[in-house]
């Protein structure tokens, strides 16, 4: 989880590669010809950058006005997020075993294109914006059909089962997935230029008070609300499968709940959508799988202590690596209550256990 | 220990962005960048109303409970990060666990040491954790 920048960025290839894209997207879709209508920037995701891209076909399957999205790196990345052909075959597995996500059309490995390596996939409608998404006034009878939603198609996630070579990249750790996650944050925090001892409280805290029983699943990684793409009350499309890989399944259900990603509204700890009743309700049903309580707590602990790591990457992007831009510099300082938040919950769990 | 960047370096960023790429049009389009440079400013303020003091405070807490090898001479700064780094150090060994001697103090000044950076970095957090 190291960030990183990536060699020979050209922060204009969207702007100067439209006829390259126009050639590939002709040949990946077996058109005679395409034409881009329009592109535009979706989101300044600080890893990844996604382009909105009208384009005409003639001929073809896609024959045809059609809206879709472009994924591709962007400049700074972090190091244990997947690759775009990772990502895609991992778009490909969901897609194809009904999980609502938008429909991985094309990869293309050449970086010669537009500079870095991309895929396609259909634009869905709605939006991924989690604050907005989480100041729609929804009655309970709204927040709880959505919530659902979201406990079945994540139980749906955990049920994915990769096989062949494409999905050769998951590789199941040899250790519990809540020691590697240990793991993977001390390395993190080694490669820091400033010691964390409040993150390490935390993950000695974790070292002491692993979860019992952790049989791995196919995890998202980063399911909340902001990689969820909502279209009023619907759930349209879950976005974002850069970390997707082999955890414990609870760490998916406390990542959606912790307080880090409630966007200020504590009292509805699922998401800052609604109550946690009706996603764990749904979720059981769907996975056959009892929500171990125990075992959200201490992810949820882990949640914070990975967004504050992370936090404090992002600060290292303009205090180190010299990037000037504020987003990340400004990113470092929620670190703070992140931290604050570690030392409270350690704490009650200690007075209640 | 107050969080990297510096927020001096953040100012002079801002100042810079503001100088060289601000005019009178730029408000809307740049509300968001605003925002940025309004909240650093706001923490630097701060910062400057707390001083040292609390790291000071920190550091001599810190210093009562561990003995790691420093210079006296080095700035307040980069004796709290080597304490600090030695205390990373002892915690992942496990010498600040539950059933330790110092557990309990260690765990009290941290407590303090990441409430006082949420007083700095934003207080708001507090409001909205009030009899949580």
């Amino acid at each position: 989880m190291v960030l990183g920048c990536l060699k020979g960025y050209n922060p204009y290839t969207m702007q100067n590669g439209n006829i390259e894209l126009e050639i590939f997207l002709t040949n990946a879709a077996g058109s005679k010809t395409v034409r881009i209508i329009d592109r535009y920037k979706l989101t300044s995701g600080a890893i990844q950058e996604n382009w909105a891209l009208d384009v005409e076909f003639s001929g073809g399957p896609l024959t045809g006005l059609q809206e879709l999205c472009l994924r591709m790196d962007a400049p700074t990345r972090i190091s244990n997020s997947r690759s775009r052909v990772e990502e895609f075959a991992l778009l490909k597995l969901a897609y194809g075993n009904g999980i609502r996500v938008p429909e991985p059309l094309f990869l293309c490995k050449d970086k010669k294109i537009i500079g870095r390596q991309f895929f396609i996939m259909r634009r869905i409608p709605g939006i991924a914006d989690a604050r907005r998404i989480t100041q729609i006034k929804r009655t309970i009878d709204q927040q709880d059909k959505l919530l659902s939603d979201l406990g079945t198609q994540l139980a749906a996630i955990h049920a994915l089962k990769p096989s062949g070579r494409e999905m050769n990249f998951l590789k199941k750790p040899s250790i519990a997935p809540a020691l590697h996650v240990i793991n993977q944050y001390h390395a993190a925090l080694d490669a820091l230029p400033q010691p964390a001892p409040v993150l390490e409280w935390g993950l000695r805290w974790a070292q002491l008070n692993l979860p019992r029983e952790q049989i791995p699943t196919i995890c998202h990684r980063d399911f909340r609300t902001g990689n969820l793409m909502i279209d009023g009350n619907k759930l349209v499309g879950i976005l974002d499968w850069e970390f997707a890989g082999w955890s414990d399944p609870m760490e998916d259900v406390a990542w959606f709940c912790a307080k880090c990603w409630r966007f200020g509204l504590n009292n509805k700890e699922a998401g800052g959508m609604g109550s946690r009743t009706a996603f764990y309700n749904a979720y059981e049903n769907a996975s056959r799988r009892k929500i171990d309580h125990k075992a959200i707590i201490f992810w949820e602990i882990m949640a914070h202590i990975r967004w504050a790591i992370i936090a404090r990457q992002q600060g290292e992007r303009f205090a180190t690596s010299g990037e000037n831009s504020l987003e990340p510099a400004m990113t470092a300082f929620i670190a703070p209550q992140l931290e604050w938040e570690v030392m409270r919950m350690t704490e009650n769990w200690a007075n209640e256990n | 220990m107050r969080i990297r960047p510096k927020i001096l370096d953040i100012l002079e960023l801002s100042k810079d962005i503001m100088f060289n790429e601000f005019d009178e049009n730029s408000f809307d389009s740049r509300k968001y960048e605003t925002f940025m440079m309004a909240n650093a400013i706001t923490i630097a303020t701060r910062q400057l109303k707390f001083g040292d003091g609390p790291e000071r405070k920190e550091l001599n807490k810190l210093l009562n409970l561990t003995n790691p090898l420093a210079s006296p001479e080095a700035s307040m700064e980069n004796r709290l990060a080597n304490v600090y780094s030695h205390v990373c150090l002892e915690i992942r060994k496990g010498n600040f666990d539950p059933d330790t001697k110092n557990h309990k103090e260690l765990r009290n000044i941290l407590n303090d040491a990441a409430l006082q950076l949420v007083k700095e970095y934003n207080p708001k957090y507090l409001e909205g954790n009030r009899n949580k």
